[in-house]
């Protein structure tokens, strides 16, 4: 064949031996790759429903061949998928298993008590507010004039520390100051509306609670005459709520005889401080109760959006986020490690200069004041630190002859200075006043 | 192949009933041409699949054995057939796109033809091997055909491969491509054309070396 063939049936003979003598030409597969052919051609033929079709179990094949049948349905792409998806689905439940999944839902009752704790301060109302609600106590004579049985062991309690509470006029002084949460938080934590909460708005509301107050304690001098406390429950180490909401601070008076019954109700239910519960068996009175509440609460929301609205902002803001950090990190507790890990490098000079080891004793005792001091602990200013050194213990620790810490203990709260890092912190934990008495008195009795 | 040889279907029976040396034959048999024509079709740039494409195409003959059935097609049309799937599977999960139009990237209707003078010269095809200079020629021929090749749309490229490397017949072609006749000898025919005029145009200035 000399010339390249126009018919297309008959086949070229240039390009043909061109073909022959492409590079490619003697490729053949690599040994490998023939291995594995004739090593699954005979494989093949020793299983003999290997080629049945995938998925199809072979009928009368034994177990293994059933249980191949059903590894080859399931590594079909699509029953994969499935697979896959369902794994996704579950890691990602698995990831939100215990959190909201919106800052809308409604929490658990823990959480809402840490809110409840991180609440930040109201501003006062302002004194311009000339046309006050009607004072809590005048708005439901009836309710004031209740007889309120409050339980002696009850009473006792309360009478067992006044001197940690100041005069009714600084507790009312500081109730304006006191961080009061919403009423729509209160109300859906199921506390009830507050009747003095109506009036702590203004001064004059407070004036008149004062005077309510009063007369009340000329009507019910047992139930009256000693200041109550809100959130103080009934055992001696009081719960977290107690400790960001002030339980050491100073209780507002009592406004209504009814006041007695809130110490049954639970802490996360308690009432926050300036507002007093008035809870009533008397349905008729129940229903004025509700009515009033809504009024009050109106009234209170009113106010405080003009007086205050950007204290509706400030309730998530960052200064809020880092003081919840710091009441949930002790600081006492990178101390007490140090300590454990080589306590014959630590010293402690008491008040007095006494260089003291830092015995078992000791150690028990700081270990005290951190689990008293748990989740109370709050950055603290120079000036504070000034006034408790007049009056409190001070005791401060060395490592290695070098100072480390200071605690200072009074009858309110424990102050801790540490100087362990690049910078000197300090920090602040008020303390019940039963709790403080318990670790002074354990103080004393240590050495020397 | 010996005429005392059993054929191709006769070997894929026995294998189907349990004879392994069965199909070492059959492999042994097609398993050069078989690579070779997987290689040309995948080109150079896919060249690293070829091994891939290859054993999956005897072990689908491996699994198919017992529903395998010689009607009317040969076993080797057979075999060539799932190759070319499996060459098209590959193409096109690795992107490409592959079009089943014959006459993809030409204008006109009727293949343009070369200039039969470019030809003249050509060494003419020995029947035995070359020697010398003229298998020197005949290599340097065989690389510019590979690349000739590549710049075939792939139903052409099929096309021409099956006739002239592996030497089915027309209606093989178009049985092993799934299509009929006309267009199998359509793809032919664009395929050689374009390959006469892509191998003439290179292999002009080596006139002189040709003996």
């Amino acid at each position: 064949m000399s010339e390249p063939d126009d018919d297309v049936g008959a086949r070229d003979a240039w390009l043909s031996q061109a073909l022959r003598h492409a590079p490619d030409a003697d490729a053949v597969p690599p040994t490998a790759v023939s291995a594995a052919i004739l090593a699954e051609a005979r494989a093949a033929i020793a299983r003999p429903t290997s080629s049945s079709p995938r998925g199809a179990p072979a009928r009368g094949g034994t177990f293994a061949d059933t249980l191949r049948a059903c590894w080859d349905a399931l590594a079909r792409p699509s029953v994969a998928a499935a697979f896959a998806s369902v794994m996704a689905a579950t890691i990602v439940g698995l990831m939100w298993w215990d959190r909201p999944m919106d800052e809308t839902q409604p929490r658990p009752a823990s959480t809402a008590a840490e809110r409840k704790i991180a609440a930040p301060p109201e501003p006062p109302a302002p004194a311009s507010l000339d046309t006050p609600a009607p004072a809590a106590a005048s708005a439901d004579p009836q309710g004031a004039a209740t007889s309120v049985r409050v339980a002696p062991a009850e009473v006792a309690r309360k009478r067992e520390a006044p001197a940690a509470f100041p005069s009714q006029e600084t507790a009312q002084a500081k109730q304006r100051e006191a961080p009061r949460p919403r009423v729509d938080e209160a109300k859906k934590d199921g506390a009830p509306s507050s009747f003095a909460g109506r009036g702590a708005a203004t001064p004059a509301r407070q004036a008149q609670n004062a005077t309510a107050t009063e007369s009340l304690s000329a009507a019910a001098p047992a139930a009256t005459s000693v200041p109550v406390e809100p959130t103080a429950p009934a055992s001696p180490a009081p719960p977290p709520v107690v400790a960001a909401a002030p339980a050491a601070r100073p209780a507002p008076a009592p406004t209504s005889p009814l006041d007695a019954g809130r110490a049954a109700q639970p802490v996360a239910k308690s009432i926050a401080p300036g507002r007093a519960t008035v809870p009533s068996a008397d349905p008729a009175m129940r229903r004025r109760g509700d009515a009033d509440r809504r009024d009050s609460t109106d009234a209170l929301e009113r106010d405080k959006a003009a007086a205050a609205p950007e204290a509706f902002a400030r309730r998530d803001t960052p200064d809020l986020r880092r003081e919840r950090a710091v009441a949930a990190t002790s600081p006492l507790a990178p101390l007490r490690d140090a300590i454990a890990r080589d306590p014959q490098r630590w010293t402690l000079q008491s008040a007095a200069g006494a260089e003291i080891a830092l015995d078992p004793a000791w150690r028990d005792w700081l270990a005290e004041i951190d689990a008293a001091a748990a989740g109370r602990w709050q950055a603290t200013t120079a000036q504070a630190l000034e006034d408790e050194r007049r009056e409190g213990a001070v005791l401060r620790l060395f490592v290695d002859g070098r100072a480390a810490a200071v605690i200072r203990l009074d009858g309110q709260a424990v102050q801790l200075d540490t100087f362990l890092g690049a910078v000197p912190e300090r920090r602040r934990a008020t303390l019940a006043p039963g709790v403080a008495a318990r670790l002074t008195a354990g103080r004393a009795r240590l050495p020397p | 192949m010996a005429s005392s040889d059993p054929s191709d279907d006769t070997l894929m029976k026995a294998y189907a009933q349990g004879d392994a040396a069965a199909f070492e034959q059959l492999y042994a048999r097609h398993q050069a041409a078989l690579y070779r024509f997987v290689r040309r079709l995948l080109g150079p740039s896919l060249s690293a699949q070829a091994d891939e494409a290859f054993q999956d195409t005897w072990l689908r003959v491996v699994h198919a054995r017992e529903r395998w059935e010689p009607q009317g097609a040969a076993f080797r049309t057979w075999l060539f057939t799932l190759a070319h799937h499996r060459v098209v599977d590959l193409l096109r999960r690795g992107g490409r796109e592959i079009s089943v139009d014959a006459f993809e990237g030409d204008d006109g209707d009727e293949p343009w033809q070369p200039e039969a003078q470019l030809w003249q010269h050509w060494p003419a095809p020995a029947g035995s091997a070359p020697q010398g200079d003229e298998l020197a020629f005949w290599r340097r021929a065989g690389e510019r055909l590979l690349h000739c090749l590549e710049q075939l749309p792939l139903p052409q490229k099929s096309a021409f491969l099956l006739h002239h490397d592996d030497g089915l017949a027309l209606d093989e072609v178009a049985r092993a491509l799934e299509v009929g006749f006309e267009t199998a000898k359509t793809r032919l025919r664009y395929a050689m054309s374009k390959l006469r005029t892509c191998m003439g145009a290179y292999l002009e200035p080596l006139q002189g070396a040709a003996p």
